[in-house]
């Protein structure tokens, strides 16, 4: 194991504390909508090879993460916000920019590890979670749904800074929030079955709970490493 | 940012020190919160500067006395029943500290519950806090607790009753209002923009307040 110099020590726990701000920013974006602020500020610049992943969804490379994340979520909060003032005029007077939903998920039970080089980590964390909306969606009733999940995240150190490189979202429950049976997951919806035209891989696809579900281990638990490149990816 | 001067290893591990004692100072406070705090303890917790505030979804508390007397009714309101009940957790942390060392943001993330006669309720919503050095220690500046939604526990979150429909704390006597009166959640159009998240920040004034104003759309003059 390599011997670290006092100040690479303490360059190391220093990027434990960024790290976790960083992705701490991010719940925050991503609770509120600010995606596009979330992409520019706390992800890797467009040359890196980014991704993002849920149980069902491989988004690959900067322009297909700004057509999924910030594109498409932009024109389903403008879509919200019309619905909503539509239903309710005095509501155009109201300067909220995500109009009518919450995505918050929290950020407990950090693992996170630097690579001996300095230059990334991986991290992983439970988020319990909820997805909120006021109005009615296309498939029937507003969402009222916890989403209990796994975060696995690579981290790359970018001009001084952590930033997002791959994040993997594991959804272990989504299930209305009076659902008392949370083996029985949301049948329809839009966090049911596979999303969007980004598949993964099928060693990639990540089961939802249910009684009959065999315990899946993933994601793999950060391990000390020398590069990103010689270690495993999220 | 990218002017700035690189950061020794001693502000680092200054920074790092610091967002520690933090995040152990404001979870003491949240359990003593919780359990009925009193007045030694809010002194032990807040800072001694005249301006701090206490701030909800629907206004702000200015000032020793009107903060003091806030948090010290809500504990009486716990006290005086066997059926109240709150738990807080903290979550989530974004923790920045000025270059000094002399002033802190923190932003922590809390899934509670608390109950009200015997009805038990979720109490989901942010802290945003800043806090001031003093006396070798960091001590809460301005507190900000704004709730996302505070629904039965096993019911929908739109089905609220109407006396729950606005912050279940406190609905009277705040020294500073927003302009716009239902800032809680409505089961009508929902939440409003939440204050942002703490980012690096060289020197107090250079960033913003979790004081009044930190919505960012009160009436002018308020801030």
């Amino acid at each position: 194991m390599k011997e670290y110099s006092y100040d690479e020590r303490v360059d190391r726990v220093f990027a434990k504390l960024e790290i976790e701000n960083c992705m701490g920013r991010h719940v925050y974006c991503h609770g509120e909508g600010w995606h596009r602020e979330e992409i520019l500020y706390y992800w890797a610049k467009p040359d890196a090879e980014l991704t993002w992943t849920n149980n069902s969804m491989l988004v690959k490379g900067y322009e297909e993460q700004w057509q999924s994340y910030v594109v498409r979520h932009e024109e389903m909060f403008l879509n919200k916000r019309l619905d909503v003032c539509d239903a309710f005029p005095h509501a155009n007077n109201l300067p909220f920019r995500t109009l009518g939903s919450v995505m918050m998920h929290t950020l407990t039970t950090p693992v996170i590890e630097i690579g001996e080089d300095g230059m990334s980590a991986k991290g992983i964390f439970y988020t319990p979670g909820v997805i909120l909306d006021v109005l009615p969606t296309k498939s029937g009733a507003a969402c009222s749904c916890w989403m209990w999940e796994r975060y696995a995240v690579d981290f790359i150190k970018e001009d001084g800074e952590w930033r997002i490189l791959h994040l993997s979202v594991f959804t272990d429950t989504a299930t209305d929030v009076d659902n008392e049976e949370w083996v029985n997951p949301l049948p329809e919806g839009p966090f049911a079955g596979v999303e969007g035209d980004f598949k993964p891989p099928e060693e990639r696809y990540y089961k939802r709970y249910k009684a009959t579900q065999p315990v899946q281990a993933i994601p793999r638990i950060p391990e000390k490493y020398t590069t990103l490149s010689e270690t495993f990816s999220y | 940012m990218d002017d700035k001067i690189p950061l020794s290893s001693t502000e680092k591990i200054r920074k790092v020190w610091d967002a520690h004692l933090i995040k152990n100072e404001f979870s003491a406070y949240i359990f003593n919160f919780v359990l009925g705090i009193d007045r030694e303890a809010l002194d032990r917790y807040w800072s001694k500067r005249e301006d701090i505030t206490l701030g909800f979804n629907s206004g702000f508390y200015l000032g020793r006395e009107s903060v003091y007397n806030q948090c010290l009714e809500q504990a009486g309101l716990w006290k005086s029943t066997g059926a109240a009940r709150t738990d807080h957790y903290l979550t989530s942390p974004v923790i920045e500290t000025d270059r000094e060392g002399l002033t802190a943001k923190a932003m922590f993330y809390n899934p509670g519950v608390f109950s009200v006669d015997g009805i038990p309720y979720w109490s989901w919503g942010r802290y945003a806090v800043d806090f001031v050095r003093e006396d070798g220690g960091w001590k809460i500046w301005h507190l900000g607790y704004f709730s996302d939604f505070s629904a039965v526990v096993g019911k929908k979150h739109n089905v609220v009753p109407p006396e729950r429909q606005r912050d279940v704390y406190v609905e009277k006597n705040y020294n500073v209002e927003p302009e716009l009166s239902a800032l809680l959640y409505d089961p009508r159009y929902g939440w409003p923009d939440m204050p942002r998240y703490p980012v690096p920040f060289e020197e107090f004034k250079d960033t913003y307040s979790y004081g009044p104003g930190c919505f960012g759309f009160f009436k002018e003059g308020d801030q």
